[in-house]
């Protein structure tokens, strides 16, 4: 085992975000934690985390996409791999895929996502 | 025809000759008057209003025959006249059936042909009167198809659903005030005009043409986009008794605002859904780790885990009961029961049942409430109220960290009785104060995210307040706190008392 490896959280659920807390921690992850877009970029440049996990929706319908693409766009972040879970592909009619320009990111899952399958998910990008 | 007896009037200035004619009539069961001369004779008929037929001589003293004709006709354009006259004089019968005599018998004449002439004329009366009734009611047939067109075409121009018929050669023949309003453009285009050049909406165009050259009669439909509105279109063929196409008929009806409303029950719908999903994915999660040990062993944590995922389902619970409320609200199907009401006690009520809540969280709830100033009573229905300074309170000692205050305090100046629910929570600003009682809105940061919440508490304090004629006021600002101030009618304003 070499250095622990650390995982932003975002997401605007508090009680979803501790359940994915205890997953992670339990598997020796270290966890960071933001409840809303702009504090999730703050705490991307304050905790240099391994990989982010952020959900779509939160404030506003786009707030999950606008931090995608600002943290895409810093060069302090812009490496940091990402991966977006959301419902928002059972409430529009059309299909997102991970796309360079409008959704940078690296992996795309949908909610709900249960504990073990984010797990995999961070576990497969972190090796 | 009819069962009365003709009657007959004969006039002759020659007694022998009127008795001889009434005995061979009145032997015929016809109803016989006679007169001595013209001027009688138009008396009597002025008298008896008519005579079917009038035998009249045509020489007499005061009035012959010839005058007595015109006076007759004047009063009765059809008055029949038989002239009776000497051999010697028919050229003058001849002369008064050009007048309007019927017909002439000369003199010495038979009884048979006197009764011969006399149907004759009464034969003729009857068809003449059969011809005037024909006419008469020909003239009413047309009127009435006269009427009967401006009729349905004042129907046709008042109809809200545009109308446009088109013949078989796909030339417009009619298009009523609807359809002018609709498409401007074509209205201006004159009658008859080929469709496809008068109508610019290729879609309209191609529907009625289908309908027109179709083999079979058949009707089609379909929604169109006009301007900022939406059609729907049936067009059917025009049929001739026969079952040939003689044209179609298109008709256009506004559904705009049935459009409206079935994307906004979409939207209410999938907002509902994704309210349901989100606590009930979080609760799934809890449930899993703790059952499937993937977070690893730790009572404590999993204790608290089962506590949130709890206060979750009460909170789903709590949207669901507050959606049928607001759904019983808009169906109409929920109704106050407005009593006589003492705000004072029903706010005391409400802020004892907080005063745990509030003492866990650290946060002081205070009650003002004067009881040597007793405050009117309000005419509301008690349940509505309690459920509507609850989520007030709730959301006050909600949305105040720790250490804060909440204070609620009940006045009246007479019209309304008033519950202000001020805390020194954590405020809002001014365009987040202006959606807080949209369905589901709730103001996203760092302290609510812990919060839970449906956003239709105070959806539902509005509407509670609105059926009650009430006002609700809301004063924040974010980090400085809030207040809520509700007013409701005391039962002297309300009653007009
Ligand atoms: N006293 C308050 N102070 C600060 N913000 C408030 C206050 N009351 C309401 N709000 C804001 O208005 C939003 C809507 O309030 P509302 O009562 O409708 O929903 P909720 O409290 O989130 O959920 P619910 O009452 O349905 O459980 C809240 O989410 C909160 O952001
Ligand atoms: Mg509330």
């Amino acid at each position: 085992m070499s250095d622990v490896k650390k995982v932003l959280l975002v997401d605007d659920d508090a009680d979803l975000v501790a359940v994915n807390r205890a997953v992670l921690e339990n598997h020796g992850f270290a966890i960071a934690t933001a409840y809303s877009g702009p504090k999730g970029l703050v705490a991307a440049k304050a905790e240099a985390p391994d990989l982010i996990v952020l959900d779509v929706m939160m404030g506003t319908n786009s707030e999950g996409f606008d931090l995608a693409r600002a943290l895409k766009k810093d060069e302090a972040t812009k490496h940091i791999p990402l991966i977006m879970v959301t419902s928002v592909n059972t409430t529009v009619p059309f299909k997102f895929e991970p796309d360079a320009k409008y959704l940078p990111v690296d992996r795309f899952l949908e909610k709900p996502l249960a504990p073990e399958a984010l797990l995999k998910e961070v576990q497969g990008m972190l090796s | 025809m009819t069962d009365r007896p003709s009657r007959i009037l004969v006039v002759d200035d020659e007694v022998g000759m009127r008795e001889g004619c009434r005995r061979i009539l009145a032997a015929e069961n016809y109803e016989v008057e006679t007169a001595e001369d013209g001027q009688a004779a138009l008396e009597k008929f002025k008298a008896a209003g008519g005579f079917d037929v009038v035998i009249s001589d045509l020489k007499m003293p005061r009035m012959g025959g010839m005058d007595l004709i015109e006076a007759l006709h004047v009063i009765d354009e059809d008055a029949l006249l038989l002239v009776i006259t000497a051999y010697a004089t028919i050229d003058t019968a001849v002369d008064a059936t050009k007048r309007g005599a019927y017909g002439y018998i000369p003199k010495p004449f038979t009884p048979d042909e006197l009764l011969l002439h006399v149907r004759n004329g009464l034969e003729k009366r009857a068809l003449r009167i059969e011809a005037k009734a024909l006419r008469e009611e020909r003239e009413r047939r047309l009127l009435e198809v006269a009427f009967e067109r401006s009729k349905s075409t004042t129907i046709l121009h008042c109809m809200t659903d545009g109308v446009l018929v088109v013949n078989r050669e796909g030339r417009i023949v009619l298009r009523n005030a609807a359809l002018s309003r609709i498409l401007p453009s074509c209205a201006e285009e004159p009658m008859a005009a080929p469709v496809v050049e008068a109508v610019d909406l290729p879609e309209l165009v191609s529907l009625v043409m289908e309908v027109v050259q179709a083999d079979a009669p058949i009707i089609a439909s379909k929604e169109l986009t006009i301007g900022p509105c939406t059609y729907m279109v049936n067009a059917a063929p025009v049929l001739e008794p026969s079952g040939e196409t003689l044209g179609a008929v298109a008709v256009l009806r506004d559904i705009t605002a049935l459009k409206k409303l079935e994307i906004a029950k979409s939207m209410f719908v999938s907002m509902v859904a994704h309210e349901l999903k989100s606590p009930l994915a979080t609760i799934e999660s809890s449930l899993n780790i703790v059952l499937t040990g993937i977070a690893g062993e730790d009572p404590e944590r999993d204790r608290q885990m089962m506590q949130r995922a709890l206060l979750r389902a009460t909170t789903l619970r709590t949207l669901v009961s507050d959606l049928l409320n607001l759904t019983a609200i808009e169906t109409g199907n929920f109704s106050l029961k407005r009593q006589h009401a003492d705000l004072c006690s029903i706010v005391r009520e409400t802020v004892d049942a907080y005063t745990d809540k509030a003492a866990e969280k650290n946060v002081t709830l205070h009650l003002e409430c004067q009881d040597a100033s007793p405050i009117d009573p309000i005419l509301a229905d008690p349940n509505a109220v309690r459920s509507i300074v609850t989520n007030l309170v709730d959301n006050a000692v909600k949305y105040t960290p720790e250490g804060g205050q909440v204070n609620v305090r009940v006045d009246g100046n007479g019209l309304y009785a008033r519950v202000v629910v001020k805390d020194s929570g954590i405020g809002m600003s001014a365009a987040e104060r202006d959606r807080i009682f949209d369905e589901f809105y709730r103001v996203k940061n760092d302290y609510t995210a812990h919060v839970p919440g449906t956003g239709l508490g105070l959806t539902l304090v509005r509407r509670l307040v609105d059926m009650h004629q009430g006002r609700i006021d809301v004063d924040s600002a974010p980090g400085k706190g809030s207040a809520f101030a509700v007013s409701l009618p005391t039962v002297a304003y309300a009653t007009g008392m």
